[in-house]
């Protein structure tokens, strides 16, 4: 420790509030173990590859759909520019 | 024996210009997820950070505000701790960092507050605090803060010179200078 200087002496820094320190603790102590975190982050994967998913199922449903539909085969011509032939 | 466990033995000094006091193992664990080792790291620490950001900014409110909102990051990114090959000087550096950026955010809104930067000890008379209060102020921030990693955190010049980023040259003059001029702005023999 170095020496302290004789302008200090007779005085001291402030030590963190206990109010202060209470509420630090409280959110160390609420944050996640490293299994809690490995955990949340499998799910956060597993929930957006089954959204991904889903958004893939739909659209192939879709295009599907308008791909085999007869209706679109037998669209007339004019359908195509507005009906205006 | 390993390399690493060579140093160990050996009780290197650590950057922050302590002995090695195992601060970097504690900080490797709490990296890892180990919330016991944030808490130990938090109690060992608060104090000195406190008071570093206390002086960096002059205003207790804010250096408050400044050690939670840097050990919430912490919580919520603890990678932060196993990147960092010497917890405690950039430790010191984030908090000071938040608490000035709080501080010129507060300052463009309210007017500067009386910094309290002393508590006295035992039967000091306040009056003496508040003029080495407002003498402290009147330094400028670098001065300050090295005087305050210097005589109250213990670091050597060469600790405070990496804390702070500068070279140990020039955190030797940011003390002596420091001192020079809270002295004569005390009215006090040099």
């Amino acid at each position: 420790m170095n020496p302290r200087d004789p302008l200090f002496d007779g005085h001291a820094v402030p030590p963190a509030p206990a109010e202060l320190r209470r509420r630090i603790r409280a959110v160390i102590a609420s944050a996640p173990t490293k299994d809690e975190s490995d955990r949340a982050s499998l799910w956060r994967l597993l929930w957006a590859a089954a959204v991904l998913l889903s958004i893939a199922a739909h659209l192939a449903l879709d295009l599907g759909n308008r791909v085999g539909s007869p209706a679109a085969e037998e669209l007339p011509s004019s359908f195509s520019s507005g009906g205006r032939e | 024996m390993s390399t690493l466990a060579l140093l160990d033995a050996v009780d290197l000094p650590e950057a922050g210009g302590r002995p090695h006091d195992g601060l970097a193992r504690l900080a490797e664990r709490a990296g890892g997820g180990d919330r016991s080792a944030l808490g130990e790291l938090f109690e060992r620490l608060a104090d000195e950070l406190y008071g570093f950001a206390l002086w960096s900014c002059g205003s207790p409110d804010l250096a408050g505000e400044a050690l939670a909102a840097l050990f919430a990051r912490l919580v919520a990114t603890p990678d932060l701790l196993t990147r960092m090959r010497a917890p405690r000087p950039y430790l010191f550096r984030a908090v000071a960092r938040d608490a000035r950026r709080l501080r010129a955010r507060r300052d463009r809104e309210l007017p500067p507050e009386h910094a309290q930067f002393l508590l006295a000890e035992g039967s000091e008379p306040r009056d003496a605090s508040i003029a080495l209060e407002q003498a402290l102020s009147r330094l400028p921030r670098v001065q300050r803060e090295a005087l305050y990693l210097r005589y109250f955190a213990g670091l050597d010049l060469a600790a405070i010179g990496r804390t702070t980023g500068v070279p140990k040259f020039t955190a030797a003059s940011r003390c002596r200078l420091g001192l020079r001029r809270l002295r004569r702005l005390l009215g006090a023999r040099p």
